[in-house]
C-alpha cells in the first residue's frame, strides 16, 4: 500500500478515469474497483471519497441518479460532458507529470 | 446476503445520531456501509461486528467532520438548503410548539405591518409634489393685548405678493381661498352641490403638481372667470362630452359666477391636505373694491411660498413681522405673528383655525407606532422564550454532538437557519393576514387610507428589515444558549430547569404580561372616560333635534328677515315641535370677543366670551333653563347686540354676585351699551373635552342664520317628519339644497378621535393578551412535561392534582404579580396624563386598576392548568416505568 500523501492529489483523476470507463458507479463500487484494479495497492479512503464526489457534482463534473435498492437508496455517479473532457485533460496532465517526474528524479526510463 | 429493513433503519438512525445530518451524504454512507456489512456477514460475521468494522474507516476522521467537510464544499445555496431542510424537520417534529411559535409571531408581525402601512401613509402626505420640501405655508397668529391668541392657517391676501417682491429667497408663491361650504353649480338646467371648490392664483398648476390632463398649466386659469375641474367632477356634469369650453354657473355665499371650463385635472391623491375638485381663477379678485379695502383686515387666504434651495426659512420667518407691520393698522390692539410651516408638516403637525380639513395628529400616529413595536416585542419575546425553553429538550442532542466534536459554528448556523425558517413561515402567514385584516381593522377603527402597500418598495423594505432584524435578534440568544451547553453536564442528565436563560425567560414573561396589563388598564380608562363624557347631563336636550344648514343662495335675502320665513312656516305647519334659527349650534364654533366690561369699569377687559346669535325660540328648542330675567322677544329685542342673555359663567366672570344682580344691568363693548336681560343655566356648547366657557347670546335678528334647529316629534317618525320639513324648506328656499344632520350624532362626533383611539387600543390589547397567553401555554406545557417525572413521584407520595397545580403555577403567578406591580404605576401615570386633556374627567377608583391584573392572572392560570392538569392526571406508573 502506498502512503496516502503520495496519493492525495490523484483521487479525482482516478475517479474520473474509472467513471469514463464504467459509465455509472456507486461509491462502494468505486472503492472496490480501485482496490481490485490496483491489486490492493491503492485504497481510496472512505472519508475522502464522498466529499470529493459531492464536490465534483457541485462543479458539474459528475451527475447523480438515485436508484432504490430494497429499503435503501443507491446513488449512482456518472460523468457529464464537462466531466468527460476533464477526464481526458486530467489523464494527459498526469501523464506529463509522470514524465516530468521521471526526468526530474532521474528515474530509470519507464519502458524496459 | 441482504440486510433486513430493520438493520438498514438501525444504520440510518445511528449515522444520524452520530452527526451525519446532511441527507445526501447519509444516503451515500448508508448504501456504502450496508454493502460492506453484507459482504462481511457473507464471510460469517455477526451484524453488529460487521457494522462496527465497516464504520471504522469513516471514524478515522470523525463522522461529524465528514459531514461538515461535505457540507462546506457545497456552494452556499446547497448549504443553506441543507440547513433549511434540517430546520423544517425540527419544526415538524415539534408540531404544537412550532405552531404556537409561528402563530404568535405572525400575529405580531401582521399587526405591526398593518400599523406601519398606516404610519407610512400618514407621513406621505403632500410629498408627491416634486418640490414639496421647499414649500411653506405662511400662518398667522393674531395675539390680543390680553395675551389671547388666534392662530390661523390663513393670512392676508397681499402677503404672498408683497413678500415675494421683497425677499429674493422666495422663488414663487400661490394664494388660494378655500370655500368651506358646498357651492351650487348649475349646467344647463341641472344643479349640483359641489364641495372642495377653491379660488387660486393663476400659477396653481405650476406651483403644485396636480396632474393637469387638459389645458396648459401656465395659462389654464389665467383668464377671469375660468375654471379647471377634476375628472370626476367633469364626468358628473358633462358625462362623456368634452368639458373644455363648457359654461357653468357657480353660486356660493359671496359670489355668483359664470365660468368657462378651461382645464381638467386628475383627481388629487388622497394623501394631500388640499384636494380640490374645482379650481376657479382668482384673476382680478384683488381689485374688487370690497376686497381691496379689506385686504389687510381679512386673514382668510392660504398663502404658500416656495423658497430657493439655498434659502433659510428661519431667517426669512424672522423678517416677516417687519414686512407686515407697515400695512397693518396698529389701533386694533392685535399683533400678527407670521410663521412658515413646511408643506409636508401640515397634515400631521398642524391644528390651526381655518384648516382645509381636520388634520391628523402626530401623537396618535406615534402612539400607534409604539403599540406596533410593543406587539412585535411581545411576539419575539414569545419566540425567544419558547426556543430557549425547547433548548432543554434538545440539550441532549447538542451534548452528544458536541462530544462528537461538532463545532460551535455549525450548531450556531443551524439554529439561525431554524430561526430564519420559522420567521419566514411566520412572515408569509403575516402577509396573508395583513391582506385579509388591513381593510377590516382600519374600517373598524374608522381610519381611511388608500392602500398601495404591495406596490410600494418602502413597504417591502420595511418588511424585509423587520424580518432580518427580528430573525437575527430572536435567534442569536437561543442559539448561543444552546451551543454553549457543557456536554458533560447535559449528558449526566443533570440539566437544571433554570438552564437555558431562566433569567431572560422570566424577564420576557414579565414584560409580556406587564405590557398586557398596562394595555388593559389603558383600554378600560379610555372606555370609562368616553362613557363618562357621553353620559353626563349636558344642560340641554339634544335628542330628536335635526339641524338644517342655512341658505347658501338667497338673492331675495329672505333669510335675513327678522321673522325668519322658514321658522315661521315650520312652526305654523306643525311639522316640527320647535324651530329655532341661530348662527351656531352645540358642537360647532362660535365667535369669540373680548373687551366686554361692566358699565364704567375697565376690569376684565382682556377676558373673552363666546358669542352666539339666536332667535327667541332657541331656549325652548334646546330646553335650556332660564335662571333669572327673561328671554328675547322678536318684536322688541331685535336690534342686534343691544340686549343679551348670558350664561352663569359669563355672569360670574363679569363679577355679578347673583343672577338677579346681573339681570337688567348694563355692560359695555367698545363704547356700546348692552343690557343683560336674562341668565341661562350653563350648558355644554362643546364636548366635555373642554370647559364651559362664558357665553353671550344675542338676538340674531336680521343677521345671517347658519343653522335651523328643529325638534321632531318622536324618533319613530323621523322619516316622515323629515320629508314634510323638506317640503317646507323647498317651499321657502327653492334654490337651496336641504342639508341636515342629527344633533345628537354630530355632537357625539366631537369624540371621534377618542372613539378611534379606544377601538385601536381594544384590538391591540386583545391581541397582546392573546399572544402572551399563547406563549405562556407553550411554556407551561413544556415545563409540565419536563417535570412530569417529578409530578409522578409527588403523586405517589400523596400530592393531590390541586397541590401539583399550585406548585407549578406559583412560579408564573409570582412573575405576573411582579409584572403587575411594575405595570400598575406606569399605567396610572399614562392614564392620568392622557386624561388631563379633558376638562371633565372621571377618576377611576384604585381597585379598578387591580382588575386587569386579576383578569390576566385568571387567564394565565387557566392556560397553565390545561397543560398541568393533563400531566398531573396521568397515572404516575405511565411516566415512571420508563426509568
Amino acid at each position: 500500500m502506498y502512503p496516502s500523501q503520495l496519493l492525495k492529489g490523484t483521487f479525482q483523476t482516478i475517479i474520473l478515469k474509472l467513471l469514463s470507463k464504467h459509465n455509472r458507479m456507486y461509491g462502494y463500487e468505486i472503492c472496490q474497483k480501485v482496490k481490485d484494479e490496483s491489486q490492493g495497492q491503492i485504497q481510496l479512503p472512505e472519508g475522502s471519497l464522498y466529499p470529493i464526489l459531492h464536490k465534483m457534482a457541485e462543479e458539474g463534473l459528475v451527475k447523480m441518479d438515485k436508484v432504490n435498492v430494497g429499503r435503501r437508496v443507491r446513488r449512482y455517479y456518472s460523468l457529464t460532458e464537462t466531466g468527460k473532457t476533464q477526464a481526458k485533460f486530467k489523464l494527459d496532465e498526469f501523464n506529463r507529470f509522470i514524465l516530468t517526474m521521471n526526468q526530474l528524479l532521474s528515474l530509470k526510463p519507464f519502458t524496459k | 446476503m441482504r440486510l433486513k429493513n430493520s438493520q438498514i433503519e438501525f444504520i440510518e438512525s445511528d449515522l444520524r445520531q452520530q452527526g451525519v445530518l446532511f441527507d445526501d451524504l447519509r444516503e451515500d454512507l448508508v448504501d456504502h456501509i450496508c454493502s460492506e456489512v453484507e459482504q462481511k456477514m457473507d464471510g460469517g460475521m455477526t451484524f453488529m461486528d460487521a457494522y462496527h468494522l465497516a464504520l471504522q474507516p469513516f471514524k478515522k476522521k470523525g463522522l461529524p467532520e465528514l459531514n461538515e467537510d461535505t457540507v462546506n464544499i457545497l456552494n452556499s445555496f446547497t448549504m443553506i438548503r441543507s440547513y433549511v431542510l434540517l430546520a423544517f424537520r425540527n419544526i415538524s417534529r415539534y408540531k404544537v410548539f412550532s405552531a404556537i411559535n409561528i402563530l404568535g409571531l405572525s400575529l405580531g408581525m401582521a399587526a405591526c405591518f398593518i400599523i406601519l402601512q398606516y404610519v407610512a401613509y400618514e407621513f406621505s402626505f403632500d410629498t408627491f409634489h416634486p418640490s414639496s420640501s421647499s414649500v411653506y405655508r405662511i400662518t398667522d397668529k393674531a395675539v390680543r393685548e390680553g395675551g389671547e391668541s388666534f392662530h390661523t392657517a390663513t393670512t392676508f391676501l397681499p402677503l404672498g405678493r408683497v413678500a415675494s417682491e421683497t425677499f429674493p429667497e422666495i422663488e414663487d408663491y400661490n394664494r388660494l381661498y378655500f370655500l368651506d361650504h358646498h357651492a351650487i353649480v348649475s349646467y344647463g338646467n341641472r344643479k349640483f352641490e359641489q364641495e372642495a371648490v377653491i379660488y387660486a392664483d393663476a400659477n396653481f398648476f405650476q406651483f403644485f403638481s396636480y396632474d393637469l390632463i387638459k389645458g396648459n398649466p401656465a395659462t389654464v386659469i389665467q383668464q377671469l372667470n375660468t375654471v379647471a375641474m377634476s375628472e370626476s367632477a367633469a364626468l358628473r356634469y358633462f358625462d362623456n362630452q368634452d368639458p373644455i369650453g363648457k359654461i357653468i354657473q357657480l353660486s356660493e355665499e359671496f359670489n355668483d359666477l359664470t365660468l368657462q371650463v378651461t382645464g381638467i385635472f386628475k383627481d388629487p391623491p388622497p394623501n394631500s391636505h388640499l384636494r380640490p375638485q374645482m379650481v376657479v381663477a382668482m384673476a382680478g379678485y384683488e381689485n374688487i373694491p370690497d376686497v381691496k379695502t379689506n385686504e389687510w383686515r381679512w386673514p382668510i387666504y392660504m398663502t404658500y411660498v416656495r423658497l430657493r434651495p439655498d434659502a433659510n426659512p428661519k431667517i426669512l420667518e424672522a423678517k416677516l413681522p417687519t414686512l407686515v407691520a407697515g400695512f397693518l393698522s396698529a389701533d386694533t390692539g392685535i399683533t400678527h405673528r407670521l410663521s412658515l410651516q413646511p408643506l409636508e408638516d401640515i397634515h400631521l403637525f398642524s391644528a390651526l383655525q381655518y384648516e382645509i380639513e381636520p388634520n391628523g395628529k402626530v401623537q396618535f400616529v406615534l402612539l400607534l407606532l409604539a403599540i406596533a413595536v410593543l406587539t412585535l416585542v411581545i411576539a419575539y419575546a414569545n419566540y425567544i422564550n419558547l426556543s430557549t425553553a425547547r433548548s432543554l429538550d434538545r440539550a441532549k442532542e447538542v451534548g452528544i454532538r458536541k462530544t462528537l466534536g461538532s463545532n460551535k459554528r455549525t450548531l450556531l448556523r443551524q439554529f439561525i437557519a431554524e430561526a430564519f425558517t420559522v420567521n419566514f413561515i411566520a412572515l408569509a402567514l403575516a402577509i396573508v393576514l395583513v391582506r385579509v385584516f388591513t381593510l377590516l381593522l382600519l374600517d373598524y377603527a374608522g381610519i381611511s387610507i388608500e392602500f398601495s402597500g404591495y406596490n410600494d418598495p418602502v413597504f417591502w423594505i420595511g418588511i424585509g428589515t423587520v424580518f432580518v432584524a427580528g430573525a437575527l435578534l430572536s435567534s442569536w440568544y437561543p442559539a448561543l444558549v444552546l451551543s454553549s451547553f457543557q456536554p458533560v453536564t447535559v449528558l449526566r442528565g443533570k440539566l437544571p430547569l433554570g438552564m437555558g436563560g431562566q433569567f431572560l425567560r422570566r424577564t420576557l414573561v414579565a414584560v409580556q404580561f406587564g405590557v398586557s396589563i398596562a394595555l388593559m388598564i389603558a383600554s378600560y380608562a379610555i372606555y370609562n372616560q368616553l362613557q363618562y363624557m357621553r353620559s353626563q347631563p349636558l344642560g340641554m336636550n339634544i335628542d330628536n333635534l335635526v339641524v338644517v344648514k342655512g341658505v347658501r343662495v338667497d338673492k331675495m335675502q329672505k333669510s335675513l328677515q327678522v321673522n325668519d320665513p322658514f321658522v315661521q312656516r315650520v312652526t305654523k305647519s306643525g311639522h316640527a315641535l320647535n324651530a329655532s334659527a341661530s348662527n351656531s349650534v352645540p358642537g360647532t364654533w362660535t365667535s369669540r370677543i373680548s373687551n366686554i366690561v361692566r358699565q364704567g369699569s375697565e376690569e376684565g377687559k382682556n377676558l373673552s366670551y363666546n358669542l352666539m346669535g339666536a332667535d327667541e325660540s332657541f331656549i325652548e328648542t334646546y330646553q335650556l333653563e332660564l335662571l333669572a330675567g327673561r328671554n328675547f322677544k322678536t318684536s322688541t329685542d331685535t336690534i342686534a347686540f343691544s340686549r343679551v342673555l348670558v350664561n352663569e359663567r359669563a355672569a360670574s366672570q363679569l363679577g355679578y354676585k347673583s343672577w338677579d344682580e346681573a339681570v337688567n344691568s348694563i355692560i359695555e363693548f367698545r363704547g356700546r351699551f348692552i343690557e343683560i336681560i336674562g341668565v341661562v343655566k350653563d350648558y355644554h356648547h362643546y364636548s366635555l373635552k373642554s370647559t364651559i366657557d362664558p357665553m353671550l347670546i344675542f338676538p340674531i335678528g336680521d343677521m345671517p342664520k347658519e343653522f335651523y334647529t328643529l325638534r321632531i316629534k318622536s324618533a319613530d317618525e323621523v322619516r316622515s317628519s323629515l320629508a314634510l320639513i323638506e317640503e317646507d324648506w323647498k317651499a321657502t328656499f327653492p334654490d337651496n339644497p336641504f342639508e341636515y344632520f342629527f344633533l345628537d350624532s354630530s355632537f357625539d362626533a366631537q369624540y371621534k378621535a377618542e372613539v378611534q383611539f379606544e377601538k385601536v387600543f381594544m384590538v391591540f390589547t386583545v391581541l397582546a393578551v392573546f399572544i402572551a397567553c399563547l406563549g405562556l401555554y407553550g411554556l407551561a406545557s413544556f415545563i409540565a412535561q419536563k417535570r412530569s417525572k417529578e409530578i409522578g413521584i409527588r403523586k405517589i407520595l400523596g400530592s393531590s392534582v390541586r397541590g401539583i397545580l399550585i406548585l407549578l403555577s406559583w412560579d408564573f403567578m409570582k412573575l405576573i404579580l411582579l409584572s403587575g406591580i411594575i405595570a400598575l404605576p406606569l399605567a396610572f401615570v399614562g392614564v392620568q396624563s392622557w386624561q388631563s386633556q379633558f376638562a371633565f374627567r372621571d377618576s377611576i377608583p384604585w381597585w379598578l386598576y387591580l382588575i386587569p391584573m386579576v383578569v390576566v392572572l385568571v387567564i394565565s392560570l387557566l392556560t397553565i392548568s390545561v397543560q398541568t392538569i393533563k400531566v398531573a392526571l396521568i397515572n404516575p406508573v405511565e411516566i415512571l416505568k420508563y426509568d
